[in-house]
């Protein structure tokens, strides 16, 4: 399923809404301006790729809010921040939340395609780790508890003989709980299950749990 | 204040660039519609003028001097805006100084557009000591009465001082030393104590650093 990408734009001046709606379209980004922060958070989540090109002062919800906001309620859209005036504590607070970039008013029009850009390609990659994510752990919810020991114990490496020692189990019991684990989460070998395993996100392997 | 004049007018400036960009991106695709390109210069023409309009309200009132004109008693004055300017000291490093003269007669004036001189003179003293070493950094602002019926007010800092070639243009509109500046400031201060008869300047101290001089004509005593 591929998603068309969608930029926002979130400012309380209208010719600086304008500017950016018709800049965006004439580099052919599908874009939807908003003259508040919180008439942006009413609109339902994209479920693609999005870039929001957001100003710092605005009254009621501004830059700086909204991105808090946005972090609270685990929203991953990419933001680029824009500022008539801004300073180095602003810059550096909002790019520590994880904004792509923080341009000056009047920006550079280039400069602002480039990183609405590299916000759309970022909130792609994104998407597609958290779509491996849940496809992983999908995978992983399939195993009984006792599949997931020994699957657990068979990740570090153990021998068959040992996961059986270290779970009090025969090692042709551990065969073939093995057996299945590799049969449910469709793979071959040792090396596939470490890599599904930490698509899942399940560092340190050890604290996943598998649902009882 | 100059911070709210670069919002007012960087927020026209964004919608001509964008727009502008957008108009030659679309002819450059061979999108020449003139309905939409007609709309896009309505828009720019209509952002041109709202810049405009911002610059010369600012002259407006700042050559009217505002219209307020009350009794003023400048040790409360100087001693609000430094009150008002020690957050910004301490993010500066900066040591913020008054030297006061007790019982200045008054001045007659409009109390936001002084104080406004002193928050810009005292802004730009900061500013100009960002690459002083913490322990020289110091602002001392002074009262003083003068001969003549005026008081004067200075604000000296330690830093860099003013370069020669400057001297002459620190007033003027759109001059500036700052990377970020506008160049509006000092010619918006000029104006505001020109507007209440008094006179400006600016030097070199003694030991370093510079010094912005401005005086104000002592209150006439009103008969009744």
């Amino acid at each position: 399923m591929t998603l068309k990408p969608l930029v926002f734009v979130i400012d309380d001046d209208e010719s600086v809404r304008k500017g950016l709606t018709r800049l965006l379209r004439s580099a052919n980004h599908k874009n939807e301006v908003f003259a508040s922060a919180s008439e942006f958070l009413a609109r339902a989540p994209h479920p693609g790729p999005a870039c929001v090109i957001v100003d710092v002062q605005m009254p009621a919800l501004n830059g700086l809010e909204f991105q808090e906001a946005l972090i609270k309620r685990r929203r991953e859209e990419q933001l680029v921040f824009i500022t008539g005036h801004g300073n180095i504590p602003m810059c550096a607070q909002v790019m520590k939340a994880g904004a792509v970039d923080f341009l000056l008013k009047p920006f550079k029009p280039n400069e602002l395609l480039q990183c609405v850009d590299r916000a759309l390609a970022r909130s792609a990659k994104q998407r597609d780790v958290a779509a491996g994510r849940n496809d992983a752990r999908r995978l992983l919810d399939l195993l009984t508890p006792r599949e997931f020991e020994v699957m657990q114990l068979v990740c570090t490496g153990l021998l068959n003989k040992q996961v059986g020692a270290e779970l009090g189990m025969a090692e042709k019991t551990v065969k073939v709980h093995r057996g299945r684990v590799m049969q449910k989460l469709r793979i071959n070998s040792v090396a596939e299950l470490a890599r599904l395993v930490e698509r899942a996100g399940a560092a340190p392997l050890f604290r996943l749990r598998p649902k009882v | 204040m100059t911070a709210s004049i670069a919002h007012e007018v960087n927020q026209p400036l964004s919608g001509i660039i964008s727009n502008a960009s957008a108009g030659q991106r679309f002819i450059d695709r061979g999108e020449v519609d003139p309905e939409r390109l007609r709309a896009i210069l309505v828009d720019i023409v209509a952002d041109g003028r709202r810049a405009t309009d911002v610059i010369r309200n600012i002259r407006n009132t700042v050559k009217k001097g505002g219209t307020i004109r009350e009794p003023l008693d400048l040790i409360q004055v100087v001693r609000n805006v430094t009150q008002l300017m020690e957050p910004d000291a301490d993010s500066h490093s900066c040591e913020l100084q008054t030297l006061l003269v007790s019982n200045l007669p008054m001045v007659e004036g409009d109390p936001v557009q002084i104080q406004q001189v002193l928050v810009n003179l005292i802004g730009n003293a900061f500013d100009a000591m960002s690459d002083i070493p913490l322990a020289q950094r110091k602002v001392e602002v002074t009262t003083r009465l003068n001969g003549n019926g005026t008081i004067g007010i200075s604000v000296r800092d330690h830093g860099p001082g003013i370069r020669e070639e400057t001297r002459n243009q620190l007033f003027k509109q759109f001059f500036t030393t700052k990377e970020d500046g506008l160049g509006m400031g000092l010619a918006i201060v000029r104006s505001i104590v020109e507007a209440h008869r008094g006179t400006i300047a600016a030097e070199n101290a003694e030991g370093g650093g510079a010094r912005f001089y401005f005086t104000l004509p002592v209150r006439k005593e009103v008969q009744s």
